[in-house]
């Protein structure tokens, strides 16, 4: 492995590390919109390319990078009533403890998606990523131009909705600024 | 009571009789009185078998529909015709034609530079033959074999689905120059190296997928729906438009494989793959010209979504709607895709490898459209009564990457083909122009490869002997789990340990994970309620990934660098290489 790819495997295994001492779901989905806002958030080195889907930003080669790791056992994956739930795998700790920088760096940020992301559902990360996207991809537009957009892309997410989703994310930017 | 002798004999008149079934065969048989007589005296059925009989009269396609109409005009006139045969075929041909346009066709028949009529008999086989061939690589279309009906749904023999039944627009698109090239493209490149019977070809596996891909389309609109994803199906008639674009979008998912598929894809340019040429291919002029004239016609970029998917999809991902999702689900879906259940069942079967069986029936039947646990998208999932055949299915999946698509012989095979590859084309990648792809075949590389390794000077004759003679890379290091856990990353350490020791020229690395976990689908319950599998199954969640990762070494080199390792992996693994420590 190159060391970008370990290095989104300690990035990863600390963010489901953390969900599972919240006694989380962590989903698939919480672990590629998590990774989506650290990255474009936050600058983290997460290698994964992203692109916008109908569901949202999403990155098949993360969900690869997840696989691997289940093989390697770096995480596990448990059933769970709305499907498999991440947890740690016994190899993790041989991961983590090579990147002491970046996870010292970082853990302010991994704190951040614990906080305001980890307690969210699917329905509602979704808009959240979708409005980073597109605030993203038109830094100039503004909130109405990019609720009528967001809407676009996901019908079946209302303009109210989408308006407060790029509110929210705005407010989050702001902060970072 | 019978003796066991007369049994043995009685099971072996039997396994004649039904050996010939089509002719009548005179044989001398011992009978238990010790008489020998001729078997048409001892059997009654073989003489009554009777004899296979063929004779028909063929005729090149570009006249087929004009001489069918003729032929179905004046066929009871010309068999009160007393002639001899050959005249009467030597008329047809120079009358085959309404009588006002005799002059046209006597025109375009003297320009022909081969008779475009002929007759074909089982008297005369050979010609036959021949001319079923064609002329110039046109096939010559059987023109008048009495009794004769038009055809608009045509069969193909097939040795796992028994048929596969295709209309004349999807046999348009078969006969079409993109689809007719997939006949030369191994299914699992040099897998027959390693497994004799693995030569199956990309052509049938995409028929197939075709008819799997309606049955599985059929099954999920026609059978009861869940009440929460009623609203998404369209109308019955848009429907059928549907069901053809997803049939289409079936036999089209592989135009875009190179030589050798999968073996040697990493020699495209960066960031483009196979499915990026399969849409360039579907969305060619060539293949536009074909879809314009179905009835309906049907949007080749429809086609191409389904045939590709959303994760491979080249352009805006944002094309694609609920709908389109599940539509290519049905294709080129994780859980159920159509294309995954033929490979398993087809690859296992030529290979001679069992492990790639599973009740598919039963799980076409049991699928359905349903919304998933906790995303509530609309996905395609089973009705609890499919769990054992999806469990199957997950199975076989495991078991034939770790026996087949994994083995360490066809990995390292592909490793040299790839290095082949990168020496002969120019630049060292596939060129991706589609005029260009769709005139490179496996054939092209064979023949370049046997060149080659007769060729000291052939840039790729290295590669080429070492895959022709036999002498490919064995392999050197794949970790245990002992080796993981003192070391994640130890492949990597013994991969630049050994370059350091051996050269890199000597040494090379392979590895890949799949299929991706958790196999998580939706399952609609007796009770009702829709769960996620791994919760409903105690299996899923127990079917490890496949994965692999070695290290390769030279064959000449074999004995020193395992001698070297032994000595040397424990001080090996310790290495922590380029990390922040």
């Amino acid at each position: 492995m190159t060391v970008e790819e370990l290095r989104d495997w300690a990035i990863l295994g600390r963010i489901v590390e953390r969900v599972e001492e919240q006694k989380r779901f962590c989903g698939e989905t919480l672990l590629q919109k998590s990774a989506y806002f650290l990255k474009e958030m936050f600058d983290a080195p997460i290698s994964a390319p992203f692109r916008i889907y109908y569901y949202g930003p999403f990155s098949f080669d993360l969900r690869e990078t997840l696989s691997t790791m289940e093989g390697l056992d770096v995480v596990q994956t448990v059933p769970h009533e709305w499907g498999a739930t991440y947890r740690i795998g016994r190899r993790y700790g041989q991961v983590r403890d090579r990147f002491p920088k970046t996870m010292q760096q970082l853990e302010p940020a991994i704190d951040w998606v614990m906080r305001e992301l980890a307690p969210l559902g699917v329905k509602e990360l979704e808009p959240l990523a979708t409005a980073l996207f597109l605030k993203r991809e038109q830094p100039e537009a503004n909130d109405e131009m990019l609720a009528a957009r967001l809407h676009e892309i996901k019908p079946h997410v209302s303009v109210d909705a989408a308006r407060a989703a790029l509110q929210k994310v705005g407010g989050w930017m702001a902060a970072r600024a | 009571m019978s003796t066991p002798r007369e049994k043995v004999l009685r099971e072996q008149r039997r396994a004649v009789e039904t050996a010939i079934l089509s002719k009548r065969m005179d044989f001398a048989v011992s009978r238990d009185d010790g008489q020998v007589v001729s078997s048409l005296q001892q059997s009654q059925l073989l003489e009554r078998v009777p004899a296979a009989i063929f004779d028909g009269v063929f005729i090149v396609p570009e006249l087929r529909d004009t001489a069918e109409r003729w032929l179905r005009v004046n066929v009871r006139g010309m068999l009160q015709m007393r002639i001899e045969e050959e005249v009467c075929v030597r008329a047809s041909a120079v009358a085959c034609g309404p009588e006002n346009e005799t002059e046209r066709w006597h025109g375009a028949a003297r320009s022909l530079p081969a008779p475009r009529v002929r007759r074909a008999s089982t008297e005369n086989r050979d010609r036959r033959q021949s001319t079923a061939g064609g002329i110039n690589g046109r096939r010559h279309r059987h023109c008048y074999h009495p009794p004769m009906l038009p055809k608009y749904e045509h069969e193909i023999r097939d040795p796992i689905h028994t048929f596969i039944r295709v209309s004349s627009d999807e046999r348009r698109v078969i006969d079409s120059r993109a689809f007719q090239r997939l006949r030369h493209i191994h299914q699992l490149a040099l897998t027959f190296l390693v497994y004799p019977g693995a030569t199956h070809r990309r052509f049938e596996h995409c028929l197939d997928v075709m008819d799997l891909a309606g049955r599985i389309f059929d099954v999920i609109t026609r059978y009861p729906r869940h009440p929460d994803v009623q609203q998404l199906f369209p109308s019955d008639k848009e429907l059928d438009y549907w069901r053809t674009v997803v049939r289409m979008g079936a036999l089209c998912h592989d135009l875009g494989h190179i030589p050798f598929s999968h073996g040697a894809e990493a020699v495209l340019p960066k960031g483009t793959h196979h499915e990026q040429l399969s849409v360039d291919v579907i969305l060619s002029d060539e293949m536009r010209q074909i879809w314009s004239t179905m009835k309906p016609p049907i949007d080749p970029l429809d086609v191409a979504k389904v045939a590709v998917g959303l994760k491979d999809w080249p352009r805006d991902p944002k094309d694609f709607t609920p709908w389109d999702e599940l539509l290519t689900e049905i294709v080129t879906g994780n859980a159920f895709g159509a294309d995954r259940a033929d490979y398993l069942l087809r690859d296992s079967h030529h290979a001679g490898v069992a492990y790639g069986r599973f009740d598919h029936h039963r799980l076409v039947d049991t699928l359905r459209v349903l919304r998933a646990p906790g995303t509530g998208k609309p996905t395609i999932g089973i009705e609890r009564g499919g769990m054992d055949a999806a469990e199957g299915l997950q199975l076989a999946r495991y078991f034939m990457f770790e026996q087949l698509y994994y083995h360490r012989v066809r990995r390292a095979l592909d490793l040299h083909l790839r290095e082949f590859l990168r020496a002969i084309l120019p630049g060292g990648v596939y060129p991706t122009a589609v005029d260009e792809h769709l005139r490179l075949t496996d054939n092209e590389v064979l023949a370049e490869l046997s060149k080659a390794a007769q060729d000291a000077n052939h840039p790729g004759h290295q590669a080429a002997d070492r895959i022709l003679s036999r002498r490919f890379y064995r392999v050197l290091y794949e970790p245990t789990q002992d080796d993981l856990s003192t070391n994640i990353n130890a492949v990597e350490a013994v991969l630049r340990a050994a370059e350091t020791r051996f050269g890199t020229s000597a040494v090379a690395r392979d590895r890949e994970t799949k299929p991706s976990k958790p196999m998580d689908f939706a399952v609609w319950r007796d009770d009702g309620q829709i769960v996620s599998s791994l919760q409903e199954s105690k299996v899923l969640e127990r079917v490890p990934a496949a994965t692999f990762d070695r290290v390769f070494i030279v064959p000449e080199l074999r004995e020193e660098a395992e001698r070297w390792l032994k000595e040397n992996v424990r001080g090996i693994l310790q290495m922590r290489i380029e990390e922040e420590i």
